[in-house]
């Protein structure tokens, strides 16, 4: 039987000793989504996992002897590239979803590890999220395959139609006194109150400036000036747990310099279960993505499997997946330079496409006039997401691809 | 006398020796004594007049530097004298023979062990230090295989040479206990000091969750206060304090080789927890004192072990357990005789004369 030695252990989490894991409101929180999608498609092939926190400590016949490493086991190592390690004597596939086309070449700051095109190079094997971290590569003389964790692991069924357990949320205000407190409101249970109204959803880092928050803000706050059949829900995902009403109005006061107020813009930031999540998804209409680089964007993908219609940046990942047939784009200007918000930018710039309120505004103005006007357009785009996401990221197209890319390897 | 050579102590100007200053002691102790090679010793750029050294040697510690036993500085006419640096280069001179010994590469591969300052300062000037080497020395194959994956150092010629032990006088042990009439209550012994990478909370875990092992044995650990860790904290949170206040666990602290030789010989077995070592001489001592080894399997330390020890996995208890019960078992049914003898006759591979002979003619002959 097949074994995958599987490594996703982030900084402390290799201390054994620490029994603490990296979750949710923790940086590197969506490596631990990210590789729980793909424990979950490999166990469904009946592959058997087994964690490893330290494979570069495995190094001797003796080692792998005493962790019982069989002929046909393999190392699977997801994580950031600077976290890779290599496994000696299996073969090593390294799971790859840098969202810029650059790859440094040499050590930084004395880390070799941040030296990504050496780190990769000693996989057998680079498997990445989408085409777009493959062509990056291979522009780099270094050979990469496609294999994305499946996303659809099993069916929607569990939704909640029309209710959502009560979730604390607040509204977009920057005009209050400083020491104002946000009124926190709860919606969930009265979810139907938005009934009528043409539902957009946005889940993002507001402190990760490739997600162009401000933006997107900027403009959903003039597009609902002029109607009021709109609302966009904004799920804040943060490295910092106590990130919530007053810090987000703060931040767009502060640091996107936006005044205004709306009640059509609703944030929250508590976990929600897969259950709520799978209901919130299914009772919008539009997914707003105003990124100007992504690996892969899981949530997007996440919200097309329920028919959710992106309005969306077309760049990087996204630039593999979405078109005219499932989404509307949101225009965005290549550049090369410091400023992409990467942990790496005052080394080295990396190309990133941002994009401006007025792109966000435009393509705003178009998804609304078709789901307003050309129902069906908009129901053909829906429709068109749901088959993308089963063909493109179901089980069935990761167990042809595994076999494509790996099953040759594994049988020798 | 051709032959010149610079060597580079660091670390030996500390007053309690563990790990890579025992290794550089060994190296120093037979520099000074050679009469085929003309060695200036230094401390960064700093040269230390041979008496110093020699006090050194003789109190294997270095609690104060006199001034009086200061050399010149080494400066530029000494640019093409082979330098082997003992450690980290500590000095910004750039000399055209320059040889170092790389003992782990733990900074990098297990930097959430470490103080961030410790890190980063072992790790910031490394990869240019090593890039301007003529030649790297390392203690084992491991680290070899982790510098050449990481750092790419094809042109670089690295060469493993096997450090050793100083162990000689075993059967005089013995003849000491057994003058004495001394029964020993079984004990099992960890050596290191309390850091995580050393790992002893897998230890004692273990204990916490099968108290019957304290019945059997006591345990006796012996090392050094280290970082981001302390016992007190381990014993607290394994729940452990009564089989502290009873002396079923008991900590020694430093103590002195020969102390620490006594203890090892007639310690039942040593465990060896480590998540990462860049080679192990615990090991090798425990192997030449005819005690058995309870050992991770990690990094180098199946380099130094062979097949004469129980094995487990550092990041698992039921592995642990595991090789603990194949210890019992041996050890009831009388065949780890054969393996401590096994174990006895491979530590004799490993020698600081050897050693010495190796880095010696490494660096002469490559530069």
């Amino acid at each position: 039987m097949t074994r995958c030695y599987l490594s996703n252990a982030i900084g402390f989490e290799k201390n054994a000793i620490i029994q603490e894991d990296i979750t949710f409101g923790k940086a590197h929180y969506s490596w631990k989504i990210i590789a729980n999608l793909y424990e979950t498609s490999l166990s469904k092939m009946g592959i058997t996992i087994k964690n490893v926190k330290r494979p570069e400590i495995f190094q001797t016949d003796i080692a792998r002897k005493t962790l019982d490493v069989q002929p046909g086991d393999f190392h699977l190592s997801i994580k950031p590239i600077e976290e890779i390690r290599y496994f000696e004597g299996i073969p090593n596939y390294f799971v790859c979803g840098w969202e810029f086309a650059e790859y440094p070449d040499h050590s930084i700051e004395g880390n070799p590890f941040y030296n990504f095109q050496n780190i990769l190079k000693k996989a057998d094997k680079i498997l990445c999220w989408t085409n777009y971290q493959a062509q990056n590569l291979q522009d780099l003389n270094i050979k990469a395959e496609v294999l994305p964790p499946a996303i659809i692991t099993d069916l929607p069924s569990a939704v909640q139609k029309d209710s959502l357990s009560p979730i604390k949320a607040w509204v977009f205000d920057t005009m209050k006194k400083p020491d104002d407190i946000d009124t926190v409101n709860i919606f969930g249970y009265n979810f139907d109150n938005y009934a009528e109204k043409i539902k957009f959803l946005a889940i993002l880092n507001p402190f990760d400036k490739r997600k162009n928050f401000g933006a997107m803000i900027e403009a959903f706050h003039a597009f609902a000036q002029d109607r009021d059949d709109v609302v966009l829900f904004v799920k804040i995902i943060s490295d910092e747990k106590r990130f919530g009403a007053i810090h987000t109005n703060e931040f767009l006061k502060t640091k996107c310099n936006i005044k205004g107020q709306s009640d059509n813009i609703i944030f929250f930031s508590d976990l929600l279960s897969s259950l709520d999540m799978n209901t919130l998804y299914s009772l919008v209409d539009f997914y707003l993505c105003s990124s100007s680089v992504e690996g892969l964007n899981l949530p997007i993908i996440e919200a097309m499997r329920f028919g959710v219609v992106p309005i969306s940046t077309w760049n990087s990942a996204m630039g593999t997946y979405l078109s005219e047939h499932i989404s509307y784009p949101i225009a965005s200007a290549k550049v090369r330079d410091a400023n992409s918000s990467n942990i790496l930018s005052s080394y080295m710039p990396f190309t990133h496409y941002p994009t401006t309120k007025a792109d966000v505004l435009e393509a705003l103005h178009a998804a609304y006039q078709d789901k307003k006007q050309s129902p069906s357009l908009y129901q053909g785009k829906s429709d068109a997401a749901v088959q993308l996401v089963h063909n493109k990221f179901g089980q069935e197209a990761f167990e042809a691809q595994f076999h494509s890319i790996i099953g040759g390897d594994l049988e020798q | 006398m051709n032959n010149k050579l610079i060597f580079e102590i660091s670390p030996l100007i500390t007053d309690k020796y563990t790990g890579i200053s025992n290794v550089v002691y060994e190296l120093a102790k037979r520099f000074l004594n050679d009469t085929d090679v003309d060695v200036t010793f230094c401390n960064g750029s700093q040269i230390l007049k041979k008496a110093m050294i020699q006090s050194i040697i003789e109190h294997k510690s270095c609690k104060k530097m006199p001034s009086h036993l200061f050399g010149e500085k080494l400066n530029h006419s000494m640019v093409d004298v082979p330098i082997l640096f003992s450690n980290v280069k500590n000095t910004n001179m750039a000399f055209n023979n320059q040889f170092q010994i790389v003992y782990d590469l733990s900074p990098f591969l297990t930097p959430e062990c470490h103080h961030k300052d410790n890190v980063h300062h072992h790790t910031k000037n490394f990869e240019e230090d090593i890039q301007q080497c003529k030649g790297l020395i390392t203690i084992s194959h491991s680290v070899e295989k982790h510098l050449n994956t990481y750092f790419g150092l094809s042109h670089i010629k690295t060469s493993y040479l096997g450090i050793g032990h100083d162990i000689t006088d075993t059967e005089q042990l013995q003849t000491r206990l057994d003058s004495h009439n001394l029964a020993v209550e079984p004990y099992l012994l960890i050596l290191g000091t309390i850091e995580p990478r050393k790992n002893i909370s897998l230890v004692l875990r273990w204990l916490q969750h099968d108290k019957s092992i304290l019945e059997r044995y006591r345990l006796i650990i012996i090392g050094n206060d280290g970082w981001n860790i302390t016992f007190q904290d381990l014993i607290q949170e394994y729940g452990l304090e009564a089989d502290i206040a009873s002396g079923r666990i008991k900590r020694l602290g430093y103590i002195d080789d020969k102390q620490k030789e006594n203890i090892v010989k007639f310690a039942s077995a040593l465990i060896f927890p480590s998540f990462f070592e860049g080679f192990g001489l615990p090991l090798l001592e425990a192997m030449s004192l005819k005690t058995p080894v309870i050992s991770s399997c990690s990094s180098s330390l199946p380099e130094v072990l062979g097949e004469h020890g129980f094995y487990f996995n550092p990041e698992c208890i039921d592995s642990l357990k595991i090789a603990f019960e194949q210890f019992e078992q041996k050890n009831q049914d009388g065949s780890i005789e054969s393996m401590i003898t096994d174990a006895y006759e491979r530590s004799k591979q490993f020698s600081y004369n050897q050693f010495y002979q190796d880095v010696k003619n490494y660096v002469l002959q490559i530069s």
